[in-house]
């Protein structure tokens, strides 16, 4: 960023200034002579949210590779700089060079929760872009947006260009080049762009060359797309092998505190498992490895040019990865040395071992979280999640004799198929695991045990077997919470639960379509942003926002969807097929688990995108 | 990458890096700087004394915090090294991982300590359209008036303080070639650490009526010049 005088006198004024200054320990910066292709990549909220994830991380590496691109860093402001720039009449900048956003070609948006959409709304308003895709001139940049929420990307499709469907770090190379040769030839014009990015470049879905009609009821009728030439459905992008896929060799390091401040290593994409609530599970699939030899030489690549002093390997669950001793033999080789610690976030509590306890220094000094996830055996079958009690039991038997005091467990509140018993049985797990400390002879006697109970509602997500499914109505969830509560009468046992209201908005972003964009751009008006926040949630300001623009609510969040129902994310293909998903459910409804992949191949669909097969067998 | 092979010394020796702190690195708190600090040390795999624990980090003291906001020529870290260590290799190793707001200036085997410094001084440039003789003047009647009450944050709650103690030797001037009022504030060291000029920059605008909050218009850098030992000598 560049620091004018005035700059300086808005930084002295606003709280952490070092969100906005850049200038940061690895940071690409080029010559602008030599780019062709401006690319401002956005994550819509605070800086130390945004610096901490790895999707944006491996897309600047893979953008900046190409040399006549050049991918620039924004992030949302925190409501006082925003104010403190509005004020001033400064528009927002990109981190690198400090130029105004709407000064790029290309604007990109990662959407990684639905909770953001404001915060795009309030980028853009902040960058002078026309919120609207259809009011955008030549002039400004093209919107871009990914990641996750892309899967249904309706409810703030209005406002966006062009989607990058799956992943994309070969689709925004191929995207970024047709951009410049476009320009360069002399056939650019917006929407020659768009037209010519979807019909001739695979896994972008543009939403304005698609008619939506709607049935009276209110379901989606069909999309129907304005040309023959126009794909009826956008196929999701995969990398086909994760070995050859690019992995950026230094990090920007961020000097103030981020929330993941680290060395971050992704081991594997998709998952094994197929929790029947969750959307990472089924569209990340299929699953593709990369090697420990590989995973070994990224890692002490990142160490010698971060200086950073943890190791986190990611993946949805990282003791499903077919080789976790090689990869964490091989790092131990040296992390010690170096006094390098090794976190693994996300353990399952079947595959929590001794051994493990031994290895992962994080593991041996932290907190342990495990995710049961529901509070019976019947209702963990029905979701799929395929770990029981003993299970639960085993696995914090070995942390209490490690001397462990504390653990965390996460569960879902308002499931399908769920009966109060489900909720006793929460509180009876809970019980149990304290029971199971003083009944440990190796306990840590020099102090009591403290269980959290951390419970979250259920949110059905597009393309999992649960997508058809309405959420709880707000006072069934409040009332479940409530009876939860009052079940929890070990002193032992602490309590957490997630906000219903933030949950309820969430559903409806999450299973919305485009008549949700006239709610975001009167949100936006309204100043609603960093929704994902507590301090700025604000639901009474939501309700009156969906109140005035006809937005029934329930339709979206509480409504059973139909088995035939033309759902808003149909225009796209994640590789699993909707009969898989419906199968599933309906397993759901019998209690009945479905193995893992590692088992046996159980046909979702997701192999025909090509990777790694070796696990469809 | 420079490599530290020389030979293992029988114990450890201190070790003093002056680096300066300007630009956009003035707005990176103190405990950003020494998280930052701390990278450079491990990435440049300098033989240096690490803290004990479970997550052993290089063992870094450093002089007064400098608050966010101020920028300063000469800040100093003390490191103890394990071997013998060519210095000159060391502030390359240190430079060539530090961005360019932040470099090491100096390294050498320091004869003095840190706890030496009793004194520091701040230069305040106000920038703003109604800077002139008569401000100045303004400023430093209001410097030099006893009490200077300000409302201060503290760990027991917010509530007024008198601030004057702390100032050995505050004046104001004005520099009409650049039409800025300077504040020269000569403070003194309080259990270690200084009162942030803020403090009296806030103190300033309410007696005189400059800086009236217009960013575009009128603002104030913040400059730590000098750290000076109990003579009032610079600290080195």
């Amino acid at each position: 960023m560049r620091i004018n005088n005035e700059m300086s006198g808005i930084l002295r004024s606003v709280t952490k200034p070092g969100r906005y200054t850049g200038g940061e320990f690895n940071q690409v910066v080029k010559n602008k002579a030599d780019i062709r292709c401006r690319f401002a990549f956005a994550f819509p909220d605070v800086y130390e949210i945004g610096m901490s994830n790895l999707g944006i991380r491996i897309l600047y590496h893979v953008l900046n590779e190409m040399p006549d691109v050049w991918c620039e860093r924004v992030y949302t402001p925190w409501p006082d700089m925003q104010e403190r720039m509005r004020e001033a009449g400064v528009p927002l900048t990109a981190h690198e060079s400090g130029d105004p956003v709407r000064d790029f070609d290309i604007l990109g948006f990662t959407l990684q929760y639905e909770l953001c959409y404001t915060n795009v709304l309030a980028t853009l308003k902040l960058s002078d872009i026309p919120l609207r895709a259809e009011a955008r001139g030549e002039e400004d940049p093209i919107v871009i947006g990914g990641g996750p929420c892309s899967y249904n990307a309706e409810p703030i499709a209005p406002f966006i260009d062009v989607f990058s469907i799956g992943e994309g770090e070969e689709a925004l190379p191929e995207f970024c080049r047709l951009y410049t040769e476009m320009k360069e030839n002399g056939t650019y014009t917006r929407s020659a762009f768009l037209y010519a990015v979807a019909t001739q470049l695979k896994g972008f879905y543009v939403p304005s060359l698609y008619d939506v009609t709607y049935h009276e009821d209110g379901t989606v009728a069909a999309y129907t797309p304005k040309t023959p030439e126009v794909p009826k459905k956008i196929v999701k992008r995969i990398i086909a092998d994760m070995d050859k896929a690019p992995y950026p060799d230094k990090l920007v390091l961020p000097y103030i505190e981020t929330v993941h401040d680290r060395v971050v290593l992704e081991v594997y994409r998709g998952c094994i498992r197929g929790c029947r609530f969750c959307q990472a599970g089924m569209v990340y699939r299929p699953i593709r490895e990369k090697s420990p030899e590989l995973l070994c030489k990224q890692a002490r690549c990142l160490y010698d040019s971060t200086g950073y002093d943890e190791i986190s390997l990611i993946s949805l669950s990282i003791s499903d990865y077919s080789r976790l001793d090689e990869l964490t033999n091989g790092l131990l080789t040296w992390t010690d040395d170096e006094r390098v610690s090794i976190s693994l976030p996300s353990l399952r509590v079947d595959s929590f071992t001794e051994e493990l306890m031994e290895k992962i220094s994080t593991v041996r000094t932290g907190g342990l979280t495990f995710a049961p996830e529901a509070g019976t055996q019947r209702l963990r079958d029905a979701i799929n999640k395929n770990v029981c009690e003993e299970d639960l039991l085993r696995a914090v038997n070995i942390a209490f004799a490690a001397g462990k005091s504390s653990v965390k467990l996460y569960f879902m509140l308002g499931l399908p198929t769920e009966e109060l018993s489900d909720l006793d049985g929460i509180a009876e797990l809970a019980d149990k695991v304290v029971k199971a400390f003083y009944d440990n002879p190796k306990r840590n006697r020099a102090k009591g045990v403290t269980v959290t109970i951390s419970v979250a509602c259920f949110i059905p997500k597009p393309f999992t077997p649960f997508q058809w499914e309405g959420q709880d109505s707000m006072e069934k969830l409040l009332e479940k919470q409530q009876y939860l509560k009052e079940k929890i009468t070990n002193r032992r046992v602490r309590y957490n639960y997630h906000d219903a209201r933030v949950s309820q908005i969430e559903a409806v972003f999450a299973r919305g379509d485009r008549r949700l964009a006239d709610a975001l751009e009167l949100a936006c008006e309204e100043g609603i942003m960093f929704d994902a926040w507590d301090e700025y949630f604000n639901y009474d300001k939501w309700v009156d926002v969906f109140t005035r623009t006809g937005v029934d609510i329930a339709f979206y969040a509480n409504r059973t969807f139909g088995r035939d129902e033309v759902l808003p994310w149909d225009i796209i293909d994640c590789g699993v097929s909707r009969a898989y998903l419906w199968h599933e459910r309906e397993r759901a409804y019998r209690h009945e688990t479905t193995p893992s992949c590692a088992e046996h191949c159980n046909g979702c669909g997701a192999n025909c995108l090509g990777g790694d097969t070796r696990w469809c067998k | 990458m420079i490599s530290f092979d020389g030979p293992v010394l029988e114990k450890p020796r201190l070790l003093r890096v002056c680096f300066r702190k300007t630009g956009v690195l003035q707005y990176i708190s103190h405990l950003d700087l020494m998280r930052t600090m701390t990278r450079v040390m491990v990435r440049a795999h300098l033989p240096i004394k690490y803290t004990g624990g479970f997550h052993p980090i290089p063992h870094l003291v450093f002089s007064a915090p400098l608050p966010v906001g101020a920028q300063s020529p000469r800040e100093f870290v003390d490191i103890e090294v394990l071997r013998e260590v060519d210095i000159e290799a060391v502030r390359e190793a240190l430079n060539s991982g530090l961005p360019d707001d932040l470099r090491a200036e100096k390294v050498y085997y320091p004869t003095t300590k840190l706890g030496y410094i009793a004194s520091a001084v701040y230069e305040v440039s106000i920038h703003a359209e109604n800077a002139s003789q008569e401000m100045a003047d303004a400023c430093h009647a209001a410097l030099v008036a006893r009490p200077i009450t300000v409302y201060k944050r503290t760990k027991a709650g917010s509530r007024d303080v008198d601030v004057s103690p702390a100032i050995i030797e505050a004046s104001a001037s004005y520099l009409s070639e650049v039409n800025e009022v300077l504040l020269t504030l000569h403070l003194r060291a309080e259990g270690g650490s200084f009162l942030n000029p803020d403090y009296i920059v806030k103190y300033i605008k309410e007696r005189t009526g400059i800086l009236t909050g217009d960013t575009a218009k009128e603002w104030y850098t913040v400059v730590r010049s000098h750290l000076c030992d109990k003579e009032g000598r610079d600290f080195s």
